[in-house]
Formats: structure tokens, sequence, C-alpha cells
């Protein structure tokens, strides 16, 4: 296995570190391969006396301290669960909305100040989809933030 | 070797060998072969734990175009070492006592056989 390969693949199942944790984790392994090709070995050959990326993975996952690893992701599959009420939602009052108030879909297109007021009145059955709204906007924005510290 | 006890030795394996001259993660691995095996992949978390205890610290040295990382043990690596080795006496009673056949005669702890 080439050097490069070996290091994407230990990276990939590294994915439990801390993302500047890994990067300290690659460039170690990378000088240590250089040393061993350094002493003699080719490439193939120091990459082998490392194991297997999947071994080498485990055994550093084991040794490496509580607060190096990332938590537990258990926010993960509410955001989901959130995006999927948000747009079931959206979709289930779009099509009351357009069953049972066609006009109102038209007389938002043209309302203006003292009108858009009482279209917004009007519009107050729709709570599902201000609901749904708010729920995806949250949902975003909690998944950025997440993105934005990982 | 044991995983428990290896696990435990191989800190102190690590703090030792810098207390010879600083190194760096292959050197420590090859000075320490004959005396304990050791891989690329236990050797990194040993130290960053380390690091982190502030026991050992480390610094980067150009090598052949590239970046070199040290190790050099701190003055807390070197007290956990001298406390460490105020022990061994007492871990080297329990070895003996575990590495005994077992005879009541031998047994120091004084218990006969049932």
């Amino acid at each position: 296995m080439k050097k490069e390969t070996f290091l994407r693949q230990l990276c990939r199942r590294l994915n439990r570190l801390k993302r500047e944790e890994r990067v300290q984790v690659i460039e170690s392994f990378r000088e240590m391969i250089s040393d061993r090709i350094e002493e003699g070995l080719s490439e193939e050959e120091a990459v082998a006396c490392l194991g297997t990326p999947k071994e080498a993975a485990q055994e550093i996952l084991n040794g490496m301290p509580e607060e190096k690893l990332l938590k537990k992701d258990r926010l993960g599959p509410v955001l989901l669960i959130l995006f999927l009420i948000a747009g079931g939602l959206s979709l289930f009052w779009a099509v009351r909305i357009r069953s049972h108030f066609p006009a109102s879909v038209a007389v938002i297109g043209g309302a203006d100040g003292p009108t858009s007021i009482f279209v917004a009145a009007k519009l107050g059955h729709a709570w599902g989809l201000y609901a749904a709204a708010v729920l995806l906007l949250l949902a975003l924005a909690v998944h950025l933030w997440r993105r934005s510290r990982m | 070797m044991d995983i428990q006890v290896k696990k435990g030795l191989l800190d102190y394996c690590v703090l030792r060998v810098l207390q010879t001259c600083d190194s760096y993660g292959y050197q420590m691995i090859r000075d320490l072969a004959p005396v304990v095996e050791l891989s690329e992949s236990t050797l990194y978390p040993i130290l960053r734990r380390l690091e982190m205890a502030k026991e050992v610290d480390s610094y980067s040295v150009e090598h052949s175009g590239r970046l070199r990382r040290y190790y050099r043990i701190t003055e807390a690596g070197q007290k956990r070492l001298r406390d460490f080795r105020l022990q061994i006496g007492q871990i080297q009673t329990a070895l003996s006592y575990i590495q005994g056949n077992g005879s009541p005669e031998e047994d120091p702890t004084g218990r006969e056989e049932p």
C-alpha cells in the first residue's frame, strides 16, 4: 500500500477523533513512515510495518484520552426527525391551502400594506406552515452551528 | 505481555527513554525494541497523554526537508519517573510472589493449603 493511501484510510477511520487531533495523528504517522523509508525500506514495506489502517485506528482510538474523542452524536437523529416533521407539515398544509383556500393564494400575490394584514389574518389557519418554517430554520441553524464547531 | 500490565509500564518506558535524550517517534520505537514491543499506534496515544499531563513537551526540528517532532521530558515527567522508581521494590515483591510455585512453605502470606 502507498503511503498516501494508508494515511487517507487511517484518517477516515479516525473520524471519532476531533479534527485537529486527527491532523496531528496523520502528521505523526507520515513522519514515522518517512523515517522508515530513510532507513532503507521501500514505501510499501514501511507502510506494512504499521499494520492495516483498521488495526492502527483501533489501537489509537483505544489509547486516546476521552476528551480527545468526539461526543457520541445524539443531536443528529433529532435534527433529522425535526426536518422530517417540518417537511411533512409544510406538505400537508400546502395541500390543504390549495384545496380549501384557492383564493387566498391569489390574494397574497397582490397584497400590499393594509391588505396584507387582512390576508395574514385569514391565513392564521395556516399555523402549521409557520410552525414548519420555524422548525426548518431552527434545524438549519443548529446544523450550521454544529458544523462550524467541528 | 499482558495488555493491562504492559499499558501501565509503557508510560515509564517512554519517560525513561526520553530521560536519556530528546527523541522522536521512530527512534523511541527502535530504542525500546530490545525492552518492549511497541508499535506506532500504541506509542502515539501515550505521547499525547504524557504531553497533556505536561510530563513531556515537544518541538519541531527540520530534517531533510520535512519536520520532525522531538519530545522532551519535563520536570513533572522526571518526578513521575522518580516516584515510580521508589515503588519498584514493592512491585518486585508482588511479582516474585506471583511467580512462586505456590507450595505452602514458600508462601510468605503464611497461609496453609486447605
